[in-house]
């Protein structure tokens, strides 16, 4: 059976949420993050008018590291910091992904003084697999269901989400975790993914502020959420 | 996550989204033999279709973009003289920078030129070719407008430094 272990990050997603949509312009946010981080940054840059219409939530700025593997992307609802993974070799836990992440969200937050109303991290982790769709179905189907109907199934996934109040926050999360069949990774392989989004509640908005430190103690949190929810699905 | 939106998910608008969006923010008519997303994927934060769509001309704008970066990791000064701006004078000339590229795009680009400091921490980024030359001006301290100087064939001033008028003198001399 496969492990939690055996899993590798491929690329983690955090994300902000700001409903102040007029007070966004992309010419600020990149002064703003290369002033800090412009080393990081050093990839290609774009950026775009936002015509009349433009939905908030799509990136009009978009930053890249030199390697492809960090990404800044930001429209006037939505502020998105990006890992990803780049190649074989490169082995990042969850939390050093984070530690990259983080601080240009909470830099961001400080210096142009934005109001946060949601947060979410979206993480994709893959695992490779002769058969995925298989190895999935004796994990989570009963010997009934892997008989019939599962017994030819081509691909298959399981879908889980729940809302909760973590420990340690006053505030009710969504955690959703896909366990998919793919091909992924530079090959091509054959592959089990996991992705697992944990967000604040949209139903929440108007009770939720999160300043720089807040946003700290989430990402915090759904860390350790995140890790202990792959090791139930995948246990040793 | 789930194909059709949900707002209890982050996931970001699918790629037919992007691509729908990003024709009318940029004007261009889509590339042929784009691939559809496989609906049983969770879209990406952003497609590569998309990026191929954003490549925006912003050509020579990270160099110069990057130079600023390299002033302003400088030490305060050297023998010299003072080398890093100030935080007004960086913010200000890259937001000039960003905003003149979007007023230029997608009729023309922002050409390559050369970032400087002068001796109080603000910042000059110049533009010569031969026979004419723009230069945006930023000086170090708020309470000081920034310019623009051109210098095209005869024809030479000094005015206010607006997004707009930098885009034009620029396009003038690429």
């Amino acid at each position: 059976m496969v492990t939690w272990q055996e899993f590798t990050l491929r690329s983690v997603y955090t994300a902000m949420f700001t409903p102040d949509h007029s007070a966004f312009a992309g010419s600020r946010v990149v002064a703003t993050i290369m002033r800090q981080f412009g080393d990081r940054f050093s990839g290609d840059m774009q950026v775009l008018p936002i015509p009349p219409g433009f939905p908030p939530e799509f990136p009009a700025v978009v930053l890249k590291s030199g390697d492809g593997s960090q990404e800044v992307s930001a429209g006037p609802g939505r502020f998105n910091c990006v890992w990803k993974e780049t190649g074989p070799g490169v082995s990042v836990t969850l939390r050093e992904a984070l530690d990259q992440c983080v601080p240009v969200l909470e830099h961001y937050v400080r210096e142009r003084n934005v109001r946060v109303e949601r947060l979410g991290l979206v993480l994709q982790r893959a695992c490779p697999n002769d058969n995925p769709a298989l190895t999935l179905i004796q994990r989570f189907c009963t010997e009934e269901s892997q008989r019939e109907p599962f017994n030819r199934s081509a691909t298959f996934e399981i879908h889980n989400h729940k809302e909760y109040a973590p420990e340690g926050v006053n505030y009710r999360i969504n955690s959703w975790v896909r366990c998919q069949c793919g091909p992924g990774g530079p090959e091509n392989a054959s592959v089990i993914l996991v992705t697992q989004d944990l967000n604040t509640m949209a139903t929440e908005l108007r009770e939720r502020q999160f300043d720089a430190d807040k946003i700290g103690v989430f990402f915090s949190m759904v860390c350790d959420e995140a890790e202990a929810i792959i090791k139930k699905y995948f246990p040793k | 996550m789930p194909a059709t939106i949900d707002e209890r998910t982050v996931c970001q608008p699918r790629n037919a989204e992007f691509r729908a969006w990003w024709r009318r923010a940029i004007k261009v008519i889509e590339e042929p033999g784009v691939a559809e997303d496989d609906p049983r994927a969770t879209p990406d934060a952003i497609s590569p279709e998309r990026l191929q769509l954003a490549d925006a001309r912003i050509f020579h704008l990270s160099p110069i973009v990057g130079q600023l970066v390299e002033l302003w990791n400088e030490p305060e000064e050297d023998e010299y003289g003072r080398l890093k701006p100030t935080r007004h004078a960086f913010d200000t000339s890259v937001q000039f920078l960003i905003d003149a590229a979007i007023v230029a795009y997608p009729r023309y680009g922002i050409p390559a030129g050369c970032a400087s400091t002068d001796s109080e921490c603000g910042v000059r980024i110049e533009w010569v070719r031969p026979g004419a030359s723009v230069h945006l001006v930023v000086p170090a301290e708020e309470n000081r407008p920034p310019y623009v100087y051109h210098e095209v064939g005869n024809d030479y001033a000094t005015e206010d430094a607006t997004a707009e008028r930098l885009a034009y003198w620029l396009k003038s001399i690429d």
